[in-house]
């Protein structure tokens, strides 16, 4: 988990050819559509993809704005408490870590639905588009009452689940999940299984494996690539291990073999919550056991922006944190997500930076646009993810 | 005298511009609701075609320093007034049973001309994004031409040779097989003539953030939008008289009405539930199972004709 501090800085490093290999250089001819491509760096590219509505930052719709904000701080936060608890070494209860992988679960079908619906837009199937915000939407809503908080990122505390679990929660979310289920057949007739999306995305837009491992692609990107790897197998502080599921791999590495990479995973986390919602009414008698201690530690968490990077901040004094750095890691639904960590035991608190798969996806676009024709791009950057 | 003026009264206010634009209007607010229905949302009032309308044409005209102003400012202009010549030769022809000789060969180049307006409005905005639209919509245009005529010959070929409106629309020419291929082959090259997704290449907001319209403005842009409106009773419209046996007079209009109703419905769900494809797919998909759905038809007709084999 601690990785060498220098490998660290050159992964997080997002400005163009960070964490790529030279050999991917620029082509010397471009066309004009090229040129309208490579033109661009990472950050004109998240403007040029927040105007075109694929980037849910919406201006006219504060309500979904709302949700974006919460889910995106919600999960900038959760692996970030995550490595502050490995940094403070604290060890949660059985159900405690059944509830907080069952979480990330709904956060990352959350995250499947916003790539979900930034794909759509892309390809512009907007009945598509925006079923699936309103989907994410849901699925969020649904979460806020199952962890009884306003705010998703307020039930991600050190130390695991202040509340009382009753059977209510349970069954509610239990069939709001089955009728998201049942409703999935939409998104596959409409979308992944759509002819004129298999006619633009079969054999297209293809990365093989040395390339999405060189530009340090990950998650859906490199399991369509055939590459079977997904950090959820060793999490700390998650059952992972215990419940049954299984990594879609796929071999072309086209931007179909990504679509269906990412559908496969919504249903598998429905699996995995599923089974995860089985063992909670069992364990979760008493409120007491969902946390290691009798109330949440009194913390501070800070988060802000810094151009398009999002630097976080935590602070407590009833909590002991030994100096060090940490690297910490979660797959979500856009691939790998990384918390660099640095303790700073003199003044109690431990400052982050944070590493989003969509800013590889990003970087890596200089090297893989050239050559392909405007709309293709767009394929790409549909199946890529901007998570 | 008298002729001239009753010409003028069916060239602005019915069947010409005024009562197109009106049900154009009408078929652009049913597109956004219907849209909007599938997509779970309330969906625009009434009058909001006319409030975008109005509110175009109140906004300033901005002409980009790279442009070439006079075809800039004419392009629009000149593929309005093609749609409204063609309003007037479909709205005599179906509401007052009135038509000339081989009108149905002006209406083809007419209806052609809004396209060629938007090529040539975007090719000269100066705007890369615009140039690659217009050409984009100069491939789409080559690409369902070519099955939209052979669909027509079809017709024609079933009409005893008639080039005809009158003739054409006097019974449903998807009485026959031929017919019914050349109904589908049409309603797909409308779908690309009007430029609606799985179509929408040259103006793609994804991509081209409306293509050659991108610089347009103010009045001209209201003009271009006023022109899909027109399209989006006259294509409808088209292939009613030419397939479905026209409107119709007297009760028939209320079926007439459902006919154009099933239309819209049609292009709009087709619209809502597809992507886009690509050029190179669109042209690929034209030129070879459109145009030889089109060509079979084509056939089909040829021998039923020879052999006079009317349900061929």
């Amino acid at each position: 988990m601690v990785a060498d501090s220098r490998e660290i800085k050159t992964y997080l490093h997002l400005l163009p050819a960070g964490c790529c290999s030279t050999k991917f250089a620029p082509a010397v001819e471009l066309t004009l559509e090229e040129n309208l491509i490579t033109g661009c760096t990472p950050v004109t590219w998240i403007d040029y993809l927040t105007d075109r509505g694929a980037v849910f930052l919406e201006k006219n719709n504060e309500v979904s704005q709302q949700f974006y904000l919460a889910y995106q701080r919600a999960l900038c936060k959760t692996g970030f408490i995550l490595g502050v608890e490995v940094i403070a070494q604290i060890n949660l209860p059985l159900i405690a870590k059944i509830l907080r992988t069952l979480f990330i679960e709904l956060l990352r079908m959350v995250g499947q639905f916003y790539w979900l619906s930034s794909a759509a837009r892309l390809l512009e199937i907007e009945t598509v588009a925006l079923a699936a915000r309103r989907e994410a939407e849901t699925i969020h809503s649904a979460a806020n009452n199952f962890f009884q908080v306003d705010q998703l990122s307020k039930a991600v505390q050190p130390g695991g689940f202040y509340m009382l679990f009753e059977k209510r929660q349970i069954i509610e979310l239990a069939s709001r999940l089955e009728e998201l289920k049942r409703g999935l057949s939409y998104y596959k007739n409409r979308f992944f299984h759509n002819y004129i999306v298999g006619l633009r995305a079969h054999k297209k837009a293809i990365i093989s494996i040395e390339t999405a491992l060189d530009m340090g692609l990950t998650g859906p990107v490199l399991k369509a690539a055939g590459v079977d790897r997904d950090l959820r197998r060793g999490v700390s502080g998650s059952v992972y291990d215990q419940v049954d599921f299984r990594i879609p791999v796929a071999q072309r590495g086209d931007a179909l073999e990504r679509f269906n990479v990412r559908f496969e995973e919504i249903k598998q986390s429905l699996q995995i919550i599923e089974q995860l919602l089985e063992e909670v009414p069992a364990q979760s008698n008493n409120s007491r056991e969902t946390a290691v201690f009798n109330r949440p530690p009194a913390a501070r968490f800070d988060d802000f922006l810094k151009g398009y990077q999002r630097f976080l901040k935590f602070s407590s004094e009833e909590l002991e944190f030994p100096g060090g750095e940490l690297y910490y890691s979660l797959e979500m639904g856009g691939g790998e997500y990384g918390w660099y960590l640095l303790s700073n035991p003199q003044k109690s608190s431990i400052d982050c930076q944070y590493r989003t798969p969509g800013a590889a996806n990003l970087q890596s676009m200089r090297y893989l646009a050239p050559g392909k024709r405007l709309a293709e791009f767009h394929l790409l950057f549909a199946s890529l993810g901007v998570d | 005298m008298e002729n001239w003026l009753l010409w003028s009264v069916y060239l602005l206010i019915f069947p010409g511009i005024g009562f197109a634009m009106v049900v154009g209007i009408l078929a652009s607010w049913v597109d956004r609701k219907v849209t909007a229905r599938i997509q779970f949302r309330v969906g625009p009032p009434l009058l909001q075609p006319v409030y975008d309308l109005v509110k175009l044409v109140g906004k300033e005209v901005v002409i980009p320093v790279s442009a070439q102003p006079g075809v800039f400012l004419l392009a629009p202009l000149v593929g309005f007034v093609a749609a409204a010549l063609s309003a007037v030769i479909l709205g005599v022809n179906n509401f007052l049973g009135q038509s000339f000789l081989a009108d149905l060969i002006v209406l083809v180049y007419l209806l052609l001309i809004p396209s060629l307006a938007i090529i040539v409005g975007g090719s000269a905005s100066g705007n890369p994004h615009s140039s690659i639209g217009a050409s984009r919509e100069m491939k789409l245009v080559m690409a369902y031409e070519l099955p939209l005529i052979l669909a027509i010959v079809t017709v024609i070929i079933n009409a005893g040779f008639s080039l005809d409106l009158a003739v054409i629309s006097a019974e449903p020419q998807i009485s026959s097989i031929s017919g019914v291929l050349a109904f589908i082959v049409s309603l797909i090259c409308i779908q690309a003539k009007l430029a609606e997704v799985p179509f929408d290449i040259p103006e793609a907001e994804t991509e081209l953030m409306e293509g050659p319209l991108l610089e347009y403005s103010g009045l001209p842009l209201a003009i271009f939008k006023a022109t899909h409106m027109l399209l989006l009773y006259l294509l409808p419209l088209y292939l009613i008289t030419i397939f479905l046996g026209g409107i119709g007079t007297g009760y028939g209009i209320i079926w007439g009405g459902l006919k154009y109703l099933l239309i819209i419905v049609l292009i709009i769900l087709i619209k809502n539930t597809n992507p886009r494809l690509r050029i190179d797919q669109a042209v690929v998909f034209f030129w070879t199972w459109m145009t030889a759905l089109a060509g079979l038809a084509v056939l089909l007709a040829g021998v039923g004709n020879i052999y006079g084999i009317g349900w061929l």
